[in-house]
Parts: structure tokens; sequence; C-alpha cells
């Protein structure tokens, strides 16, 4: 027990161990050491069985530096006497931590733990939230019966607020469905105020409410919602359903860009009204990840909402002929415009440049609309916005960026330049 | 110099027989190895100082892997030969 002991204590306790005198003990145990002395002076190493082996090992003469002087000094080569202890030895003296290994230190973490790290973070701050915004709803549900003009500015105004507000809002279903009547059928001033507001908070999210848009968040929202509750190790799953999610939305995206015809923009002022509510809760949701039954009904809510958008998307498509109509287009311009098309298609053009066209002559005379541009207008008559350049050229516009409504313009005939 | 030649010079030294000699040094080792573990000091004097060293836990890494462990704390027997010891083997150089 931490205490020290001398040659004679030894020797005491090894009289005690084998029952010897403690005299001839004292002398064995003497000879012992003195006998491992003359061991290593004679052959450098001396083995004894239980303790160890003795080994005089050579230390190589090495150049130091004084510390207090800085001088150089050689330590010269000398022998070392090492004790190596046997296995039972060192197996006896461990006993006490003879039950540790060494452990590997896995010090990464990995992508699951972190989740579950960022989802329980994400947990605690929703229930923080809700306290937070209780008093909110408490509001709105007493000023429910009134259904006056302030209430709807409320419920707007904490939809409008992007994402900590909209979250336990829609966690409740009553609020949810409360705000969506409002807008729909009650005020319509109050209502459009609301779309506009909200319509920004779209254009800032995604460029256009598409109604596909509002189909897709709802079937991945019913998917997730049901393993999330079950266990969290499908989020990898759920990466896999985001990417797709975001790539499905730039892909519409650039099919918007370079494909819809100008007509669109218009339609859409129409249906916004419809859309506006429902689709900025789709959105908000996906992007929060809210997952409560609440959402997946407001989610449905938002698709049903979508499909009377759609019919009114294939309804419009008849103004889009009319307009061409307007134009004075006799049938067989409309053949030879397709026949152009069909050949610019097959030239396959990607830039609009003047050395691969001539202008022939005049084509049509178009009237300038509203939300129209050069480039639509190109896309319309040629299936091409690239040739835009060609209109301008042949009007000797001054400044295209700069067209009015009503203003008339002659479409020019081009013919591929071989 | 081996177990066996230690054995017969320590029985030849102290005028008992080999079978003795062995019982004895097994005996002794058992004590000293008794002291040890229960954290004593043997100091010898004119040989040196035997006794159990506490080695910290520590954290090692292979160099090849990059993997990293935890060495667990441990005892070790250490010997501290005494500088007398030290000094008689290098004066006779």
């Amino acid at each position: 027990m931490d205490a020290k002991l001398n040659h004679s204590d030894l020797s005491a306790l090894l009289a005690k161990e084998t029952g010897i005198s403690l005299a001839k003990a004292d002398l064995l145990t003497k000879a012992l050491f003195d006998l491992i002395i003359e061991g290593l002076e004679q052959d450098g190493i001396v083995k004894i069985n239980g303790l160890g082996t003795f080994k005089l090992t050579e230390v190589a003469s090495r150049s130091s530096v004084n510390v207090n002087t800085g001088e150089k000094f050689e330590i010269k080569g000398h022998k070392k006497l090492v004790f190596t202890p046997s296995d039972a030895l060192k197996d006896a003296v461990n006993q006490p931590f003879a039950m540790f290994e060494p452990v590997e230190v896995d010090d990464t973490y990995s992508d699951e733990e972190d989740d579950d790290n960022n989802e329980q973070i994400t947990e605690e701050n929703g229930s923080v939230e809700d306290i937070q915004t209780e008093s909110a709803d408490v509001v709105v549900e007493d000023e429910e019966p009134a259904m006056t003009e302030s209430v709807v500015e409320e419920t707007v105004a904490i939809v409008d607020e992007k994402t900590e507000e909209v979250m336990p809002v829609e966690q409740e279903n009553e609020p949810v469905v409360v705000s969506e009547e409002f807008i729909a059928p009650d005020d319509k001033e109050t209502a459009e105020q609301s779309a506009e507001a909200i319509e920004q908070t779209i254009v800032e999210q995604s460029k256009r409410p598409e109604p596909v848009m509002v189909h897709v968040p709802k079937k991945e929202k019913k998917q997730f919602v049901v393993p999330e509750k079950k266990e969290r190790k499908k989020r990898t799953w759920l990466y896999v359903v985001f990417s797709l999610l975001f790539v499905f939305i730039a892909s519409a995206a650039i099919y918007m860009y370079y494909i819809t015809p100008a007509e669109v923009y218009h339609e859409e002022t129409n249906t916004t009204k419809t859309i506006s509510s429902s689709s900025t809760i789709v959105e908000k949701s996906e992007t929060t990840e809210y997952r409560t039954d609440a959402v997946t009904g407001a989610t449905v809510d938002a698709t049903s909402g979508a499909t009377p958008q759609d019919k009114e998307l294939v309804s419009n498509e008849e103004p889009l002929d009319m307009l061409v109509k307007e134009v004075n287009e006799p049938e067989e311009y409309r053949f030879v415009i397709t026949e152009e098309l069909a050949s610019l298609d097959l030239k396959n053009i990607t830039q609009a440049d003047t050395t691969l066209y001539d202008i022939t002559g005049v084509w049509v005379e178009h009237k300038i609309v509203a939300h129209e541009t050069l480039t639509r207008i190109a896309l319309k008559y040629y299936g091409d916005k690239k040739l835009w350049p060609y209109i301008v050229k042949y009007n000797s516009l001054a400044r295209p960026d700069d067209l009015s409504k009503g203003m008339k313009i002659v479409i020019p005939k081009l013919k591929p330049r071989n | 110099m081996n177990n066996k030649e230690f054995i017969t010079k320590l029985a030849k030294r102290c005028n008992i027989t080999v079978g003795e000699a062995t019982a004895n040094v097994d005996a002794f080792v058992n004590v000293m190895t008794e002291r040890l573990k229960d954290n004593d000091q043997l100091n010898i004097s004119g040989f040196g100082v035997l006794e159990a060293k506490m080695r910290k836990e520590r954290l090692s890494v292979n160099p090849k892997t990059g993997q990293r462990f935890l060495v667990p704390p441990k005892v070790v027997p250490s010997f501290r030969p005494s500088s007398k010891l030290k000094e008689n083997f290098n004066e006779k150089e």
C-alpha cells in the first residue's frame, strides 16, 4: 500500500512465505541480486522466470546542448540497464485495469447523427413557437364569428409572414380554413390585396405558380409524413424526394422560360386569386417541413383549389387562336407559318444571326398587346425567340425595349440564307 | 544468463539444492509481485527500485489507417537501476 520496502523487509516477507529462517532468507535475497548484477556483467542479460528480463543495452554517444550556457557537449555512449517485466508480472500488476481494451474513437459525425440533432433542434423550435404564437391564434378564433375585415387582415398578415408565424397557423386546422374562406368569397378587395401580397412571396419563392407544381408536393408530402412518424432513419429517402422535387421545379421553370407563350401571363393574373392562398401554404409547408394532419388537409385543399385553374388554363387556349385570327391571318398563311416553323426546326437554329437569314418581305402585321415583348412575338411567329432582332431591324425600331400597347409592327418574312 | 543458469549458480552460492533454490526464487518472485500489486515500492540498495507505475489513458493514431484509438489507463511494473549500479557498468568499459 504505497509503502517503501527495503531489502530486509523483502527478506522478512520471503522468510514468512517459505518458512525458512530470516538469516537464510536475507542471505538468499542478497545472493539473488548480486547474482543478477554478476550475470549482467558477464552476459549483459539475465532472465528470471516470473519476474522478467534484465538487459544491458548500448546507448550511442550523441551531442547535446547545455541548456543554461548554450554550449555544445557530447553525451558519451554508455550502457543502460533495461528491465522488461514478464507477462505474468505485467498482468498481475495491471489487474485493476485488465478489463479495459483500446477503443476506436470515432469523432467524425455521421450524417444520420447530424440529422437527428437538427431534427431535435427544429422540433424544439416548433414547440417554442407554438407557445409564442398561441396568443395570436386565440385572437383569430375569438373574432371568428364577427367575420370583419380586421380579422381578414390579421389572418392575411399571419399568412404573409413567412415561416415562423405561418407554421403554427398551419398546424391547427381552424385558422387555415378561416383564412382560405376569407380570401375566397368574402370581401374581394381584401382578398385581392392579400392575393397581391402573397403573389409577391410566390414570385420570390418560385418564378411561376404552376398547377403541376401544386400537385407534386401533395403526393410527396403524404409519403414522407408517414415514415417520419415511424422512424427518423428515412431521412436519406427524404433527401431523394426533395432533390427530385427540386429537379422537377427546375425543369418546369426551364420549360416555362423557353416554351410558354406570352398568353400565359394573362391567365396568371386571372387565376392567381384562386391559387395564391393555397399555393403559398403548400410551398411554405414544403420548406418548413411541417408534418401534421392539418397540413395534409391544407395541401389537399390546395390541390382541389388548383384544379379549376387547370380548367381555366385549358379554356384560355382559345383566346390564343382568337388572337391569331385577329391579325387577319388567312388559312394559307397559317400553313405557311407551320411550314416555316418546320423548316426552322429542321435547321436547328440556335442563334439569331443575320448571316443565317434574309428578310424576303412582309409577312403579317402585328398589333402589340399588353405584356408582350419582342421575344414573345418572335417566339410566336418564328418559333424561336432569338429571332427578334429581325423584327427590330425590319421595323427600324429606335428603342426596341420601349414598346407601347397598341403599337403596330410588321413581322418580316424570313428565308434561310444558304 | 537464462533462468536455469541463474538457479544453478544461486544454489551453488547458497549451498542449497537446485530444487530448493527454484522454490525459493519462485517464492521471492511471488512476494515481489504481490508487493508491486499492492503498489509498494521495492528499494533494493545497490541494485535499484522496482515499482508499479500508473500510465494514464491516451489517444493513439494508427498512422496507416488514420484510425484513432483510446488506449485505456494501465499500471506497469518498472525498474530504475541505482546510480551505483549504473556507474558500475560504465566504469568497466
